[in-house]
């Protein structure tokens, strides 16, 4: 199986408070009952996590943060780091619009049925 | 705080940092502060015939690293107009201290002390509505206060007063 679309989003009923003065956010994961705090880094990643593709998510923070760190693989690292934690979290989701079979045409209802 | 879920700030805060920090998500653990302790409000204790009344509040905490000079340049503006503004009565500025050495690791690396003449004059502290200065104080301590280290409030009742006190 291969993912054709995937975009990132934050999940249902996640709950985020912003502490504007101190750059800094807490985050409530109803699923699983937790508190987080995030830092300014994470917040930014979270922001942008509104039905994103990978690809547009790097533009868009590099875009944001490229001339804030040492080099853009450092944003990269920031990026894939903070998408990590934020999954692991259950802050938010990499969700696809459609999974297909790498043999077009040949579905697992079809095989089922002797083709 | 900002409206839930809104973080149109965010954009400004990351302009705003010299240098991004690595992301982190860290999870928050609930502090069940049940170390309070009210040894003296007892009126049958026989601690209580010899106290004056007077009370003394210590508020401790640290200031956020890199920020000490910001601290003392801002405070040195307002400290003088806190001893000439909060001077009573019911509540006196008695002024921002530096710890120098201290066996206590929970109460931060400043303290600002009050003295009230009654509990009741605690709410004056935090009355929003109080002296500019006071407001001006707190904000200043909420702008530069460093939000891992913890805060402590500790309220005193002057055991024996002054020669001559009644």
């Amino acid at each position: 199986m291969s993912y054709r679309n995937a975009y990132y989003r934050r999940i249902d009923g996640v709950r985020v408070t912003g502490v504007e003065g101190f750059g800094i956010g807490f985050v409530y994961t109803p699923r699983k009952p937790q508190l987080y705090s995030l830092n300014v880094t994470t917040l930014a990643i979270l922001d942008l996590c509104d039905n994103t593709s990978f690809e547009e998510l790097e533009r868009r923070f590099m875009a944001l943060a490229a001339a804030k760190v040492d080099s853009e693989e450092t944003a990269r690292q920031h990026l894939r780091s903070g998408l990590e934690q934020l999954q692991a979290a259950g802050i938010i989701e990499l969700v696809t619009d459609a999974q297909v079979p790498d043999v077009g045409g040949v579905t697992d209802d079809n095989s089922m049925n002797g083709g | 705080m900002t409206k839930e879920t809104d973080l149109s700030w965010v954009k400004s805060a990351v302009d705003a940092t010299s240098k991004l920090p690595p992301p982190e998500v860290e999870t928050v653990r609930p502090e069940v502060r049940t170390g309070t302790t009210i040894p003296n409000l007892n009126a049958d204790r026989e601690v209580n015939r010899f106290t004056t009344g007077r009370l003394i509040v210590d508020w401790g905490y640290s200031i956020t690293k890199g920020q000490e000079s910001n601290f003392m340049a801002r405070l040195a503006t307002l400290d003088a107009k806190l001893r000439s503004t909060i001077a009573g009565p019911g509540l006196i500025y008695r002024g921002t201290y530096a710890v120098v050495i201290s066996a206590d690791k929970g109460c931060g690396d400043f303290r600002t002390v009050w003295e009230l003449e009654r509990y009741g004059n605690i709410e004056d502290l935090i009355e929003s509505s109080g002296p500019r200065e006071l407001v001006d104080f707190r904000q200043l301590i909420q702008d530069l206060r460093d939000p891992h280290c913890g805060w402590t409030q500790t309220v005193l009742r002057e055991f024996i007063g002054p020669p001559g006190n009644p």
